[in-house]
C-alpha cells in the first residue's frame, strides 16, 4: 500500500511529505518529498546587502534564530577580516546556547508528544518561554530576535538580562532532570526509542551526519571543540556521546548537551568583559544613534551603511558553527559590492534528513514517527 | 616612448604629460580625490589626492597636478598622507550641514563617499556656520553655498568649457564662496555645474525631492532637441522621467548638456500629451480607438486619391521623426501613393543648402571604399575642436547646436583664430578675433570677397575644374561693390582669407542666419566655392536645424532625394526595380510650391506643424481650409495644426521610441532606448506602418532596426555607424566651383527686417511643453534695438506689418541683441505666432509702430 504521511501530518513537524509504501505495517520504502516551504532563500540573499540577509537567516532553522545569525555573521566578519570585539562575542555564545537549550525543548516537547508522552511538552514549553522572554528582552523579537550584526551587536545586553538568564542558567540542571525523569525509564518511551534507528559510525561519515545525531552514534565531534569560534576555547563543557547511535542514545545526547549549555552560559555571564559590542570601523558598524543627529561625519556614515550597504572586499569563505540541529554553514562569495554574489547554506536538517529510507525501511509504520523525531528536522532549514 | 615611474613599488608605464593621479587610475591604483574630475581636469584645489613623490620636494604634493617623470617614486597611502588627507577632509566636515536625509546628491556625494572610504569619525573641529543664504530665486538651479566644499568644478567647467562665466569665487579664506555676484544666477542655465558638482551644492530644481539617486535606473538615449546628438541618460523611476543626466566618460559629449538637453525632459509626462486617438465628428474632437482612427484616416486618404488623384495627397515629415519613421512616411508617399508627395521644413534653409553642396561637390556617397561628395567636406565636432582657422558665418551656435558652440569654444581657447560674421551680435563675439557684421542680403557679397582675396590653392592640392573662369568673374568685381551691405572693411576680407589659407585645419561653419534668411542655396554656393580654394584639411559644418534634420533628409523625406542621398533623377531606376513603382517623372515640387499649384487635397502631417513653425503660416492656413480639405497629424500635443485635423494620431516620445534613431549634424547615430514605456502610444514608425496597411501598402517590420536594415541595403551609405563613416578615406575630387549671382551695389533702405530666430532654451513644440525651460523663458518676445526702439517710443508692445493680412501685435523686449533694423523673434510659443508676417523664408520686411 502507498500512503502519504504528511505533508499536512502533525508529527512531520511542517510540510514533509514522505511517501510510504508498506507492506502490512512494514515499510518497505520511504521517500522523503521536500520543497514545500522553499522560498529561495538563497537567490533572495543575491538582490539583499549584507545586512539585509541577516533575517532572512533567522527564517532558517526558525527554533535557533541567534545560531543562524552567528554563523552568517562570522561568514561576513571573515570576509571582512574582521572580529568582533570580547564582549560581542560573549554575548553572542550566550545567545547562542539559550537557542541550543531552546532548540532542544522544542525537539523534547513534541518528540515526546509523537511517542504518546503527553506531559514533557507541558514542562519544556515552559522554560522554552522563559528563553523567548530573554530574547524579547535584549532584541525586541522572541522568536527571531536578529540580535546580532556584522561586526557585533545590535545594542549591548540590557538591564535584567544577567540576572534573568544566570537563573535559567542555574535552574536548567534540575529542570532536565526533571524531564529525564518523565521519560528515560518509562518502559514505552524505552520501548519506542531504544534499538530504533540505530547508526554506526562508518554510516554516520558516510551520510555526512553533524551534531547530536552524530554524537549520538559515538562521534565526537562538535564544531565548538574542533574549530573553535567566537571564543568557545574559553570555556569548559564536556561533548556527549552515545553507544547505541539509536534513537534512545540521540535523546540522551541533547538532554546532556542542555546542561552543558547551561554550563557554558553561566561561565559567560560570570566573566562577561567589558567594552564595546561593535568593531570599530565606520565602514562597517553603525555609528552611535544619537550621534547620527549631531555629527555629519556619523550622519555620513550610517546614511551610506543604510543606503548603499557594507562591501567586503573581493573574495570567497566558508563558516560552519556547532547549530543545535549540526553543522550550520555559510558559503558567501563577495564580488567586492554592498550585495553578496552568491550564498550557498550548509542546512543540517536538509542533510540529516537524506537518511530518513535507510533508518526506516523494514521497520514499522509507528517507527517512523520516532525517526523523524530524533533527527530534528525544521523543514524550513530543509527547504530554504 | 612611456615614462616608467614606481607607484607604492610598481612599476608602471605612463604617457609624456599625464599626471600622477590620472596615471595611475588607468593603472588602478586609487588616489582618493574630491576636485579632480576627468572631464573638467586638474584643478588642484582640494589637496585630497596628496602623495609623496620622490625625488621631489619634502612635502607631499597633489597627484592631479604632478606631471610624471622617469624614475619617478610615488607613496599614495603611506602614514603622513594618509593622515593629512583625513584631516583635510575633517576641515572640510567642519561646517557641513546635516543635510544628508535632505540632500539631493546624497548616494551620489563625493563627499560622503570620501568621508566613508577613509573611515573618518570623530568631528574634531567646530566652527562658526557661515550663514551664506541658499539661492532659492535663480530659475532651474538652486544653490546651497553651505553645502559647497569650494572644489571650484563648476567654476571651471563655466568658463573653461561652456564659455559662460556665470559663477566665479568671491571672498578669500574662510570667506570664499561660488557667487553669481550677489544675486541670482542669470548664465545660460545649461546646468554643466549641476553635473559637475561633487555634492549637493549645486541641484537641479526640477529634480528636487522626486526621487532619491539610488531610487532611479539610467537608460542612455539622444537628446531630441538639437542637431548635437548629445548623449543623455534619462533618470526613471516609476515610469516616469525625474531629470537627466549624462556621463562624462561614457558620451562623445563628455558629459556636457545645454539647458534644453538637461531640463527640457517635462514635456514626456505633459499633462497636454494625447492619450489616445481623436476623430472629426460633428465639428468637434473626439475620442476613438486606434482601429477607428486608422480607418478613418486610410478612408480619408483614399478618397482624397480616388476624387482627385494620387498627387492630390501630401505628406510632411518632421525633424523630430526618428529616421525609421522618416523612411516610412516617403515609402508610404512613394510605394503606396507612387509620388514625390513628401517634404520637410527643412525645406526653408537646410535642405537647399546640402542640395547646393551635393550640386557643388556632389551627393554623400562611398564610392571604391573612399567617402566622397559634400560628405567629405564635412568635418565633425573633433575635428571643428581641433580646427586653428574658424570662421562662423550666419549662425548663432550657443543656441542653434550647443554642442558645435562648445566645440567653438575649445578651438579658440586653443589658440584657434575665430571669426564670426553673421547680422547679429552672438555670444561667440566674445572668442572672435576677428568680428564682422553685414545687413540682410550682405552675405553673398561678403562670401565673394572672401573667394577674391583668397590666393590660388597651392601646389599639390586637387584643382577644381573652372577653377580660373570662376577667378576671373570675381576679378572684376571691387570690394567696395561686394562689401557694400557689410561692416568689413578690405583689410578685414583680407585677414579672413590669410587666416583661412594659412591654417592648417581651417573651419566653416554656418547655421540658421545664413540658411533661413532666404537665398540658403546660393550662400552655401558661395561658401562651397570658398572651400574650393582653401586644402583638402578644411572642413564644412553645415548646422542642421533639428536632431534629426538630416536623418529625414537621408532617409529620403523630401521630393529630391531618395534614401540615402540618392537623386531622384539618377537612383529613380534602381528604387522602382526595389518597389516596384514608377517614380520618374514625378513632380518634384516642395510644400510651399504645391501648394501655390493647387495642389494637395489632403495632408498628413507627422511631427510637422505648419501651422507655427513654418515660415507663411498664412497661406498654410488658407489652403488647409478649402473645403473638403482631409488633415491627419501625428503629434504629441494637440497642435495648431493638430486642432485642425480630421483625425489625431498620437505616437509615444522619444522616451518610449525604443531602437529609434536620429542622425545629428555630423553623422552619428544615437539610437534611442525605451526608458519611460508609454503604454497605448504606438512608435511613429508603427502608426505609419499601420496606416500603409490600411491603405493596401503593406509596411511590415520586426522593429526599427529592420527599417534600418532595408535602408541599408538599398543605400548602403546609411548602414554605416559613425565611426566607420569617418574611418573611410576620403574622396576630394568632383567639386566645380559655381558662378555666383552677384548683387550689384543698392544698400539697404533703412528699413526693418525682421528674423525669426532660436532660443538657447526652446526648440518648439517640445520645450514649450517642459517646466524648466519655461521657468527660464515663459513666453515669445519681439527683441528690439534700443535705439530703435527709442526712435520709434516702442517699450514692452509692437506692431508689426508685412503687408496684406500679414500683421501682429506682440510683447517687446528692448535689446542690444537685436541690431539696428534687425527685430527678433522666436517662433516656439503659441502666443507669438511670428510666422503670420513670414513667406518663404525666416526673414521678412516689416513695418514697425508702436500700438
Amino acid at each position: 500500500m502507498l500512503l502519504n504521511v504528511g505533508p499536512q501530518h502533525p508529527s512531520t513537524h511542517g510540510v514533509l511529505r514522505v511517501l510510504v509504501e508498506l507492506d502490512g505495517e512494514r515499510i518497505v520504502s520511504c521517500r522523503p518529498d521536500i520543497g514545500y516551504l522553499h522560498r529561495g532563500l538563497e537567490k533572495l540573499m543575491e538582490s539583499k546587502t549584507y545586512h539585509q540577509c541577516l533575517p532572512l537567516t533567522d527564517r532558517l532553522d526558525y527554533l535557533a534564530g541567534p545560531s543562524n545569525n552567528l554563523g552568517y555573521c562570522l561568514a561576513v566578519e571573515r570576509l571582512f577580516g574582521i572580529e568582533a570585539p570580547p564582549r560581542a562575542q560573549a554575548v553572542r555564545v550566550i545567545m547562542a546556547e539559550l537557542a541550543r537549550i531552546a532548540s532542544h525543548l522544542f525537539w523534547l516537547g513534541t518528540h515526546a508528544h509523537d511517542l504518546g508522552a503527553m506531559t514533557p511538552l507541558f514542562y519544556a514549553f515552559r522554560e522554552r518561554e522563559r528563553i523567548m522572554d530573554l530574547f524579547e528582552l535584549a532584541a525586541g523579537s522572541r522568536l527571531f530576535p536578529c540580535y546580532f550584526r556584522i561586526g557585533g551587536l545590535a545594542a549591548d545586553l540590557p538591564e535584567g538580562f544577567g540576572s534573568a538568564a544566570k537563573a535559567l542558567a542555574a535552574d536548567m540542571p534540575g529542570r532536565t532532570m526533571q524531564y529525564e525523569r518523565l521519560l528515560t525509564d518509562n518502559p514505552i518511551w524505552r520501548a519506542r526509542t531504544k534499538g530504533v534507528g540505530r547508526m554506526s559510525v562508518a554510516e554516520v561519515l558516510d551520510w555526512s551526519w553533524s551534531g547530536p545525531l552524530a554524537r549520538g552514534s559515538g562521534l565526537a565531534w562538535d564544531i565548538r571543540k574542533s574549530n573553535p569560534y567566537s571564543g568557545y576555547e574559553q570555556y569548559e563543557f564536556d561533548v556527549p556521546v552515545g553507544e547505541e547511535g539509536d534513537t534512545f542514545d540521540r535523546y540522551r545526547v541533547r538532554m546532556e548537551e542542555m546542561r552543558q549549555s547551561a554550563r557554558i552560559i553561566a561561565q559567560a555571564l560570570e566573566n562577561l568583559p567589558g567594552g564595546e559590542v561593535n568593531v570599530f570601523d565606520p565602514r562597517i558598524s553603525l555609528p552611535p544613534k544619537e550621534r547620527v543627529y549631531t555629527d555629519i561625519e556619523a550622519l555620513i556614515h550610517h546614511f551610506l551603511i543604510i543606503e548603499e550597504g557594507i562591501k567586503p572586499p573581493k573574495g570567497e569563505v566558508y563558516m560552519s558553527i556547532e547549530s543545535p540541529k549540526g553543522e550550520m554553514g555559510f558559503y558567501i562569495v563577495s564580488d567586492g559590492t554592498a550585495r553578496p554574489y552568491r550564498v550557498k547554506n550548509r542546512a543540517p536538517s536538509f542533510i540529516n534528513l537524506q537518511a530518513l529510507p535507510r533508518l526506516a525501511e523494514g521497520r514499522l509504520l509507528s517507527d517512523l514517527i520516532a525517526l523523524i523525531g530524533t533527527i530534528d528536522i525544521v523543514l524550513a532549514d530543509v527547504d530554504r | 616612448m612611456g615614462i616608467k615611474l614606481t607607484i607604492n613599488g610598481r612599476r608602471i608605464e605612463a604617457r609624456p604629460g599625464q599626471k600622477v593621479l590620472e596615471a595611475a587610475t588607468e593603472h588602478g591604483i586609487h588616489i582618493p580625490h574630491l576636485c579632480y574630475h576627468e572631464q573638467v581636469g586638474s584643478i588642484g584645489s582640494c589637496r585630497l589626492c596628496l602623495v609623496e613623490v620622490k625625488p621631489g620636494p619634502p612635502k607631499p604634493v597633489p597627484a592631479c597636478t604632478t606631471t610624471v617623470a622617469e624614475g619617478m617614486e610615488v607613496q599614495t597611502h603611506s602614514e603622513r598622507v594618509v593622515n593629512l588627507r583625513k584631516e583635510l577632509v575633517r576641515l572640510l566636515l567642519m561646517n557641513h550641514p546635516l543635510d544628508c536625509p535632505v540632500c539631493d546628491a546624497a548616494g551620489e556625494c563625493k563627499l560622503q563617499q570620501i568621508v566613508h572610504e577613509l573611515g573618518i569619525t570623530e568631528a574634531r573641529y567646530r566652527a562658526t556656520p557661515a550663514h551664506a543664504p541658499i539661492d532659492y530665486d535663480s530659475p532651474l538651479i538652486e544653490r546651497h553655498p553651505e553645502r559647497c566644499i569650494n572644489c571650484g568644478r563648476c567654476v571651471v567647467v563655466c568658463e573653461r568649457f561652456t564659455g559662460t562665466e556665470g559663477i566665479y569665487f568671491a571672498g578669500r579664506g574662510y570667506d570664499a564662496t561660488i557667487s553669481a555676484g550677489g544675486g541670482p544666477l542669470s548664465c545660460e542655465f545649461c546646468g554643466s555645474c549641476i553635473g559637475v558638482c561633487p555634492v549637493g551644492a549645486l541641484i537641479d530644481k526640477t529634480f528636487k525631492y522626486r526621487a532619491r539617486s539610488w531610487e532611479l535606473t539610467r537608460h542612455e538615449t539622444t537628446c531630441p532637441y538639437c542637431a548635437s546628438g548629445c548623449r543623455l541618460e534619462l533618470n526613471v523611476s516609476d515610469n516616469a522621467v525625474r531629470r537627466v543626466t549624462s556621463d562624462h566618460e561614457k558620451t562623445f559629449n563628455r558629459g556636457l548638456l545645454c539647458g534644453r538637453g538637461r531640463f527640457g525632459h517635462g514635456f514626456i509626462g505633459s499633462a497636454d500629451r494625447l492619450r489616445t486617438p481623436l476623430i472629426r465628428r460633428g465639428g468637434n474632437l473626439r475620442e476613438a480607438t486606434w482601429d477607428e482612427a486608422i480607418k478613418f484616416a486610410a478612408a480619408g486618404l483614399e478618397k482624397a486619391r480616388r476624387e482627385h488623384g494620387a498627387a492630390s495627397v501630401y505628406a510632411l515629415g518632421s525633424p523630430r521623426l526618428t529616421t525609421e519613421a522618416g523612411y516610412l512616411l516617403q515609402k508610404l508617399v512613394r510605394v503606396g501613393f507612387g509620388t514625390n508627395n513628401v517634404d520637410t521644413q527643412a525645406r526653408y534653409g537646410y535642405l537647399p543648402a546640402l542640395l547646393a553642396l551635393a550640386e557643388v561637390f556632389g551627393p554623400p556617397r562611398v564610392e571604391g571604399g573612399r567617402l566622397g561628395g559634400f560628405a567629405a567636406r564635412c568635418g565633425t565636432l573633433t575635428d571643428l575642436a581641433a580646427a586653428d582657422a574658424v570662421l562662423v558665418v550666419g549662425a548663432d551656435i550657443r543656441p542653434e547646436l550647443p554642442g558645435a558652440s562648445l566645440a567653438v569654444i575649445a578651438a579658440a581657447r586653443a589658440e584657434a583664430q575665430v571669426c564670426v560674421a553673421n547680422l547679429r551680435p552672438t555670444k561667440l563675439d566674445r572668442f572672435a578675433t576677428l568680428k564682422l557684421r553685414y545687413q540682410p542680403g550682405g552675405e553673398i557679397g561678403l562670401l565673394a570677397a572672401v573667394a577674391k582675396a583668397l590666393p590660388p590653392p597651392g601646389e599639390g592640392v586637387f584643382w577644381a575644374e573652372g577653377l580660373d573662369e570662376f577667378r576671373a568673374q570675381l576679378g572684376g568685381k571691387s570690394y567696395d561693390g561686394l562689401l557694400q551691405l557689410t561692416s568689413a572693411t578690405e583689410a578685414d576680407v583680407q585677414r579672413l582669407a590669410a587666416m583661412l589659407a594659412g591654417a592648417a585645419r581651417p573651419a566653416i561653419v554656418f547655421g540658421a542666419d545664413l540658411l533661413n534668411s532666404g537665398e540658403a542655396a546660393e550662400k552655401v554656393r558661395a561658401l562651397a566655392d570658398i572651400v574650393l580654394m582653401l586644402r583638402e584639411e578644411a572642413r564644412i559644418y553645415p548646422l542642421a536645424p533639428k536632431a534629426n534634420s538630416l536623418g529625414s533628409i537621408m532617409a529620403g523625406c523630401c521630393p529630391e532625394w531618395l534614401p540615402g542621398f540618392t537623386p531622384l533623377a539618377a537612383g529613380a531606376t534602381f528604387f522602382e526595380k526595389k518597389w516596384g513603382v514608377s517614380l520618374s517623372g514625378r513632380p518634384q515640387a516642395g510644400f510651399p510650391e504645391a501648394m501655390s499649384g493647387g495642389g494637395p487635397r489632403a495632408l498628413y502631417c507627422v511631427g510637422a506643424n505648419p501651422l507655427r513653425g513654418w515660415p507663411g503660416t498664412l497661406a498654410v492656413e488658407e489652403h488647409l481650409g478649402r473645403l473638403e480639405f482631409f488633415l491627419v497629424v501625428q503629434d504629441l500635443f494637440l497642435t495648431e495644426t493638430a486642432a485642425r485635423a480630421d483625425v489625431v494620431l498620437p505616437p509615444a516620445s522619444f522616451a518610449a521610441q525604443a531602437g529609434g534613431s536620429f542622425i545629428s549634424f555630423e553623422g552619428r547615430r544615437g539610437i534611442l532606448a525605451e526608458a519611460a514605456p508609454e503604454p497605448g502610444l504606438p512608435a511613429d514608425w508603427q502608426i505609419i506602418s499601420r496606416l500603409g496597411a490600411a491603405l493596401g501598402c503593406p509596411l511590415n517590420y520586426a522593429d526599427a532596426a529592420a527599417i534600418r536594415a532595408e535602408m541599408a541595403a538599398l543605400a548602403p551609405l546609411t548602414g554605416l555607424n559613425f565611426e566607420e563613416i569617418r574611418a573611410l578615406p576620403r574622396n576630394f575630387s568632383g567639386g566645380r566651383p559655381a558662378v555666383l549671382d552677384l548683387p550689384e551695389g543698392g544698400g539697404g533702405d533703412g528699413g526693418f527686417h525682421l528674423l525669426v530666430a532660436g532660443s538657447l532654451f526652446h526648440s518648439g513644440t517640445l520645450s514649450a511643453r517642459a517646466a524648466g525651460p519655461l521657468s527660464v523663458q515663459s513666453e515669445g518676445q519681439v527683441l528690439i534695438n534700443p535705439a530703435d526702439a527709442h526712435r520709434l517710443g516702442i517699450t514692452t508692445e509692437v506692431v508689426l506689418e508685412a503687408g496684406g493680412r500679414k500683421n501682429l501685435t506682440a510683447k517687446a523686449r528692448v535689446s542690444n541683441d537685436a541690431p539696428s533694423g534687425l527685430l527678433l523673434a522666436p517662433d516656439h510659443f503659441s502666443g507669438l505666432p511670428i510666422h503670420r508676417l513670414t513667406s518663404g523664408s525666416y526673414l521678412a520686411r516689416v513695418k514697425v509702430s508702436k500700438p
